[in-house]
């Protein structure tokens, strides 16, 4: 292997792309709208919904006049109350202490809320304080303490849907560039004379590939850097904490990107060598994002957790099936098969 | 120098080139001739280890083909052109060329001198920079035409060099070849020129999946009707004629369009006699000369074809 050859032919390649406006199009755009439009995009709902629990409160219980352990209160109307472990239901509370009780259909204001399950409530100035369940409540002005589980869920989703877009970018754009290098060469018949020089064939293809890694993982990171800037500017002042990067997003980016990102080039090597059209090339490449859908489709339905450990086994795994389409791929680009098999 | 022994190609059973037997020598100008599918491109494409023999082998400058590492080893002796020119159409000419002879590691103080040596003397030196999507075909040969000497070859397998071309750029590529031809360098070419072959090749072999004939052009036109003096007489008359049957020599003698025709083995040395004995006879001669074949009439004749 002589890097010097391989370093010739990804130079050519490279310039080739420079020329080219509909890669050019491809490698610029695609990251554009990622890094920057979709950011600001999302960041909108974020917002919101941050708007409506940032209210600084200050609430005061020294009045608390009463104590209620373990009952179940029903349709009452209580003021200055501690509770712990109660039940209650269809209630109007106000200047109360809720701890590791159940609250339904009620409505809840100047209160203070530890370790609960709220439910179906209106809460209107409330302390909400590490809760377990926070599900079809409404919420005005208050002060979310140990995190918004709505707020959280939210983010999640915005950014597992960012997260997607970000390693579709290192599958994408090799469908585009290795069907203008292989198919595009093969179409003008420049493979000929190219494999008539000393390179051998390890070395072509890895030039090959490596422009195509190099220019799809730099506009990746590239995309990466400035979605991160982007939302961490459009975020902190609501949210009080720059929420990216996270250790989640880092596997994404550093190992499950660059893994799809090889198995796409591989891809498109093995799909050159039986089609004849750039485009054509181009639809059935594009079929290789479908597994990473499903991985951040099960991700976002709660199947998979949004963790890191997920993201470092789907990794693992496409470091696998990198490794067995490598081989394919070696297979179907040699000399001898390429000028005489390749359709 | 190009040695095949017993070379033989095969593609899904059906034989493309077989047993075929060649011997190219050091700066020798080959001309591989034969019909369109006779195995001329198969017989290129082997000999620069692009594609692997099913059969025999071949040696170009002693290093046998496809035979690792004398394989990777030929592939830097040889300069291919292909069938189709294969360039790189957004890059510009200077740039194609300076890819290519990166390839073939040509070290960077030399690469410029020889791509301006190259483009000069096809005409395309102040084109240089306009990408090659902008030449015409003829242009774009050249360019290919080029990229298979750029790196100084030994050896130079061109495959049909003036396909397609107008008669002013073949005469280009033709001149071209001709002073590359002084410089000693093996040149290989398949055609179907065969014109362009007689005058440039040394020697040639007329191939239909193996090799039918080899020899220079003149060679292979006197193995197939032997030599025949032609005697363009003032007045041709019957008794000139028989004075010449009278020789015991002289075969075949006959009359064409008013010239007397004679068929002889060693004309350098019977020519004399026969003009000595027709001077005799009264004859009055106008010119003595050889009746040549042409290079076409040898083809077809070979690939069964009638010669005119």
């Amino acid at each position: 292997m002589r890097f010097d050859r391989a370093l010739t032919v990804a130079k050519k390649d490279l310039a080739e792309f420079r020329k080219n406006k509909y890669v050019m199009i491809t490698i610029v755009l695609m990251p554009l709208i990622v890094s920057i439009v979709l950011p600001m995009v999302y960041v909108v709902p974020i917002n919101q919904l941050s708007r409506q629990s940032t209210s600084d409160l200050d609430l005061s219980f020294d009045d608390v006049s009463g104590y209620y352990e373990e009952v179940t209160v029903t349709n009452a109307i209580i003021y200055d109350a501690e509770f712990e472990d109660v039940s209650i239901e269809s209630s109007i509370l106000r200047g109360c202490i809720v701890r590791n009780s159940t609250v339904v259909n009620s409505s809840i204001s100047e209160s203070r809320i530890e370790l609960g399950t709220v439910e179906n409530t209106i809460l209107t100035r409330c302390d909400l304080v590490d809760l377990t369940a926070d599900v079809g409540n409404t919420v005005r002005e208050c002060n979310y303490v140990g995190g918004n589980p709505e707020l959280e869920k939210l983010q999640t989703v915005m950014f597992n849907v960012l997260l997607i877009l970000i390693v579709m970018i290192p599958v994408t754009i090799p469908t585009v560039t290795a069907s203008y290098s292989f198919v595009g060469e093969k179409v003008n018949k420049s493979l000929e004379p190219l494999l008539a020089t000393p390179v051998t064939d390890f070395e072509l293809l890895a030039g090959k590939a490596g422009s195509i890694f190099v220019i799809s993982m730099g506009a990746t990171w590239l995309s990466f850097i400035v979605a991160v800037v982007m939302v961490n500017i459009l975020t902190e002042p609501t949210l009080g904490y720059y929420p990216l990067p996270n250790a989640y997003w880092l596997a994404g980016v550093l190992l499950l990107a660059p893994g799809m990102c090889f198995m796409s080039i591989m891809a498109n090597v093995i799909i050159s060598s039986r089609v004849n059209d750039v485009r054509v090339s181009q639809q059935i490449g594009g079929v290789l994002i479908l597994p990473v859908l499903l991985f951040f489709f099960f991700s976002l339905t709660g199947m998979l957790p949004s963790e890191v450990l997920p993201m470092l086994v789907f990794s693992g795994m496409v470091f696998v099936a990198d490794a067995a389409i490598f081989r394919l791929s070696m297979a179907v680009f040699e000399r001898e098969e390429i000028l005489v098999n390749w359709k | 120098m190009i040695e095949t022994v017993g070379l033989g190609r095969s593609f899904n059973g059906k034989a493309a080139v077989e047993d075929l037997n060649l011997r190219v020598d050091q700066g020798e100008v080959f001309g591989l001739l034969g019909p369109n599918g006779a195995g001329k491109t198969t017989t290129i494409r082997m000999l620069s280890c692009l594609i692997k023999q099913s059969a025999g082998t071949a040696y170009v400058n002693g290093f046998e083909i496809n035979k690792e590492p004398d394989a990777e080893r030929i592939r830097s002796i040889v300069g291919v052109l292909p069938e189709a020119p294969g360039l790189y159409e957004s890059l510009s000419a200077y740039k194609n060329l300076d890819f290519f002879t990166q390839l073939y590691g040509v070290k960077k103080d030399k690469r410029g001198k020889r791509i301006e040596e190259l483009l000069r003397l096809l005409d395309l030196w102040d084109r240089r920079d306009e990408p090659v999507a902008t030449y015409s075909k003829g242009m774009k040969q050249k360019i290919a035409i080029a990229r298979a000497f750029a790196h100084d070859p030994e050896v130079v397998f061109l495959d049909e060099p003036t396909a397609g071309l107008d008669p002013q750029a073949s005469l280009t590529v033709r001149e071209f070849l001709m002073a590359l031809k002084k410089e000693g360098r093996t040149v290989f070419i398949n055609s179907h020129h065969l014109d362009e072959v007689e005058r440039l090749c040394d020697r040639i072999a007329v191939m239909n999946r193996t090799a039918l004939a080899v020899g220079s052009p003149k060679e292979l036109a006197r193995r197939y009707w032997g030599r025949t003096t032609v005697i363009e007489l003032v007045d041709s008359r019957p008794q000139y004629i028989e004075a010449v049957k009278r020789l015991e020599f002289a075969t075949n003698v006959r009359t064409e369009e008013g010239r007397l025709l004679v068929d002889l083995d060693d004309p350098e040395l019977r020519n004399p006699v026969i003009i000595d004995q027709l001077t005799r006879a009264g004859a009055r001669i106008e010119y003595v000369t050889e009746l040549k074949r042409t290079l076409e009439e040898v083809y077809m004749k070979l690939l069964g074809g009638e010669g005119r």
